[in-house]
């Protein structure tokens, strides 16, 4: 059943919770979740500090610092793509820059668009551009994903664009040294840093339409306490990241890039679903095939027409 | 006696648990998967009955899936040749009594114990870009730098995996060229050396010929384990990059277990079977005519 | 006679040289494993510069190596147990007993050679989780013992052939019911089928991943081979652990190898031979 009327009736709920498009339907909420992952650039301050280098704003200022870093014989980003997924992460960055956050539901939500539009292709010539300036170790498509994260820890590489679920790990190699940023803007483009994060929501809770009203009336209690900002805070604190503002977090005990990352939290406005969850294990296994084949020095045209005829064949042509 | 050997309930206990195990899991299944096959089906949904779409489907649209049988193909052929020759050159070379015989072809014989897996994973680390046997080896003799990912690319990936079954198989198939060898008469060898035949002549017309039913034993098995490789593909490369070095076997595994397309998963597993039926039966009749039974 | 002399070197070098490729990566593996991350990059071709025995008995202490064991054993041993009686009662039946059926099937029985293990894996991972078969050991075991139905029943029914039949004669006219005379005469006769048999069972249960993959979803279930596959993946950069598991998987099968050699080599040949 819808939580709108729940969410907006309770003001704490309202306050605290940040609609994100994962539990609607039809323009309602559905279900909230607690949990939150979200993708970023781990940096490492040391390094930018001993470089003079400021965290990028634009993508001019991102490719002067792979040039910098990997001119001092630093590798720029940390990036293993053995697993595919991987490597998709900058591209879905880069084509929100470019298309803004709503143009990739065409294709993974509405299932109307097309991968072969201009825009995909266009994403897939700037993460080429990215890997040709030297941007990721050698032999970065096959590098197993604990070693690309080593590559980070051990400060041989500068970067390293990774979700949330290693906030904890990273934080407890790096301490104080660990910062992150959001990709930064691409002139000419329509989507924002400041507002378009990638995310995905885990724990989503819902309240069955069928309920007697009764347990449903159980439900809405359990739904407020859950979700009340005392519990969310208190979840918060334990380590996991939450979709809420206004939480209360202790920052003595918190490490600070949490902190951080909460206040930036506040500002997102759009949040852009990993691709592969959304096409599904068929589709969205080929996606992220798709763009290790591209970094591969595969044709992206010739890719993703090849991934369309796959998404086709999988939703029926439409 | 006759009545006692005809004891049908005798006959029955004795026979049955087999036959009821065996029925269960192999042919029973087996009509249950070509059955699959004309289904959609994905375990949550209802079973819809979907005619020839997904054979359909498998051969008019699935690229991937012609990238397999391409694959496969390309698979039985690179092992047959890096097997076959390899096998039996070692078996002629250890049949005539050489210092340390017994030696080499047990040692020879040893990899096939090992499990697929042990295996798959061992090639791994000797293929590994940075700090596998490999390249280490290349760099002793050259290029200092060299770190290709041989599992990794696409043009290397499938024949990689051909050379670590091929490590693990020879000396499977120099085995039973041994067995045939060894059981030719000693007259013939005798015969042949008394008119004056070189060892070369020696093979070519009294051992190939004599070993022509363990060839054709030696081919068939080959052919229908290449075609049904799987441990070693899903551990080395997972049919990557790419699909590069996907299999028929990988190919049906990740559609049927990771995507949950049961009925489609059911089509390839049934194209898989008529693969290994067909050519059991085409190189059985290649090699009627060769058999020599009698000599 | 020089040319012989060359060419008679000339095979050696073939045959040395097979050996070093068998022998030598065993031996990195074994060698690498010992070492640490760094040292396994920078001094690949070195003994170890610390050796580290502590991967191996963390292995068994952290990650569980134990308990894989311990399965395999379980599945194989059990297996093999349940295989040997099933299909020397049927080959019994098949080779020395009289009904219409017995040829029919043996033949329907070694149909079964030239079905490969994927072409059933599907309808038998719906039928175990419909029937609810939680544990899936049974479900398990009992596929592997339909898979080593043909072969078992081939063999030994081709053996059981070649014993005279006065054997049961002689035993039934003493007052003997002939499931008696098949086991208190004709098994003890079994032993060198029975021992090639085994050698089969045991080693194709053992190295199996495929079902085991499909049918085995809890960590304490996991068999040698499903159980190490994990070494690959999450603990990739930790080079140790994962050849340290690799040596352990294989030194079983080496050590066993070394014993039996002989009858591994001809009893696995037979098989092979007679399918």
């Amino acid at each position: 059943m819808a939580l709108d009327d729940i969410i907006n009736g309770d003001e704490e709920l309202k306050n605290t919770y940040i609609p994100y498009r994962l539990a609607q339907f039809d323009g309602k909420t559905y279900a909230i979740g607690y949990t939150l992952t979200t993708e970023v650039y781990y940096y490492n301050k040391e390094l930018f500090a001993q470089y003079n280098v400021n965290v990028p704003k634009t993508y001019e200022e991102l490719m002067n610092l792979i040039k910098l870093f990997k001119g001092k014989g630093i590798i720029p980003m940390a990036m293993g793509n053995q697993d595919p997924w991987v490597g998709s992460l900058p591209y879905m960055f880069v084509f929100d820059r470019i298309a803004g956050p709503f143009k990739y539901e065409e294709t993974c939500f509405d299932k109307t668009g097309k991968f072969t539009d201009p825009e995909y292709i266009r994403a897939a010539e700037i993460i080429v551009e990215i890997a040709e300036a030297g941007a990721y170790p050698n032999n970065f498509n096959t590098l197993n994903y604990d070693e690309a994260k080593a590559l980070f820890t051990s400060g041989k590489a500068a970067m390293y664009p990774m979700g949330t679920w290693e906030l904890a790990n990273l934080a407890k190699e790096m301490g104080d040294n660990l910062g992150f940023f959001n990709f930064p803007d691409i002139e000419g483009g329509i989507g924002k840093s400041e507002e378009d994060w990638v995310c995905s929501q885990d724990g989503a809770t819902s309240i069955s339409a069928k309920s007697s009203a009764d347990k449903t009336e159980a439900a809405i209690k359990f739904l407020k306490f859950i979700f009340s900002t005392e519990r969310l805070s208190d979840l918060a604190m334990s380590g996991a990241l939450v979709p809420a503002k206004g939480l209360i977090l202790d920052e003595t005990k918190l490490q600070k890039v949490s902190i951080d990352i909460y206040s930036q939290l506040e500002n997102v406005k759009y949040s852009i679903i990993p691709w592969d969850n959304l096409l599904g294990p068929n589709v969205g296994k080929e996606f992220n095939l798709s763009t290790q084949s591209i970094y591969a020095g595969k044709n992206p045209a010739e890719v993703f027409a090849n991934l369309q005829k796959i998404a086709d064949m999988e939703w029926g042509s439409k | 006696m006759e009545k006692v050997l005809s004891n049908k309930p005798v006959i029955s206990m004795l026979i049955f648990p087999a036959l009821i195990i065996y029925c269960l899991v192999v042919p029973i299944p087996v009509i249950a998967s070509v059955y699959y096959s004309f289904t959609s089906w994905d375990l949550i949904g209802e079973m819809r009955f979907s005619g020839l779409q997904n054979y359909v489907n498998l051969f008019l649209h699935d690229d991937i899936f012609r990238l397999c049988i391409k694959n496969t193909v390309v698979f039985l052929f690179v092992s047959i040749l890096l097997q076959e020759p390899a096998a039996f050159i070692f078996s002629v070379l250890l049949t005539k009594g050489v210092r340390g015989q017994k030696f080499f072809r047990n040692l020879f014989f040893m990899p096939i114990v090992f499990s697929g897996v042990s295996v798959s994973l061992m090639f791994y680390f000797v293929y590994h870009p940075d700090a596998g046997v490999v390249n280490n080896l290349i760099r002793l003799f050259g290029n200092k730098e060299f770190s290709f990912a041989w599992l990794g690319e696409e043009k290397t990936a499938l024949l990689s995996v051909t050379v670590a079954l091929a490590w693990q198989y020879i000396g499977y198939h120099m085995t039973i060229y041994i067995s045939g060898i060894s059981s030719i008469p000693k007259e013939l060898f005798e015969a042949a050396r008394i008119d004056g035949a070189n060892e070369w002549m020696v093979v070519k017309h009294i051992i190939f010929p004599m070993l022509m039913p363990m060839i054709q034993v030696s081919m068939i098995l080959i052919t229908t384990s290449s075609l049904k490789a799987f441990d070693y593909i899903y551990i080395m490369t997972y049919g990557g990059p790419a699909h590069a070095s996907e299999v028929i076997a990988s190919h049906m595994y990740s559609k049927a277990f990771v995507q949950l397309k049961y009925g489609y998963g059911s089509a390839i597993s049934t194209v898989l079977m008529v693969l290994c039926i067909i050519s059991s039966v085409i190189l059985t009749k290649v090699f009627k005519d060769r058999v020599y039974s009698d000599v | 006679m020089n040319k012989n002399a060359m060419l008679s070197k000339i095979k050696y070098i073939f045959l040395y040289i097979y050996s070093i490729i068998i022998i030598f990566p065993l031996l990195f593996i074994l060698i690498s494993s010992l070492k640490d991350n760094e040292d396994i990059f920078t001094n690949p071709w070195g003994l170890p510069k610390v050796y580290h025995w502590n991967t191996y008995l963390q292995l068994f202490q952290k990650y569980g190596m134990g308990i894989y064991f311990l399965n395999s054993l379980y599945y194989s041993i059990l297996g093999c147990i349940i295989s040997i009686i099933v299909c020397t009662a049927a080959a019994y039946a098949i080779s020395r007993l009289k009904w219409k059926l017995s040829g029919i099937t043996l033949g329907f029985l070694l149909l079964g050679l030239m079905i490969p293990a994927h072409s059933t894996i599907i309808p038998l991972f719906f039928l175990s989780s419909k029937i609810g078969l939680k544990n899936p050991k049974i479900s398990l075991i009992l596929i592997f013992v339909a898979f080593s139905i043909p072969t078992s029943v081939y063999i030994l029914a081709s053996f059981m052939k070649s014993i005279p039949r006065e054997m049961e004669e002689s035993a039934v006219i003493d007052g003997c019911s002939i499931i008696g005379a098949f086991i208190r005469i004709i098994t003890p006769l079994l032993k060198t089928p029975i021992a090639t048999v085994t050698i089969f069972t045991f080693l194709g249960i053992w190295n199996d991943l495929l079902f085991s993959l499909v049918f085995i979803n809890k960590e304490s279930d996991k068999n040698l081979q499903l159980g190490i596959m994990k070494f690959l993946g999450s603990y990739g950069s930790r080079y140790g652990i994962l050849l340290s598991a690799i040596v352990v998987s294989m030194l079983p099968a080496i050590i066993v190898y070394i014993m039996l050699q002989d009858k591994i080599v001809d009893g696995l040949t037979a098989g092979a031979v007679k399918g």
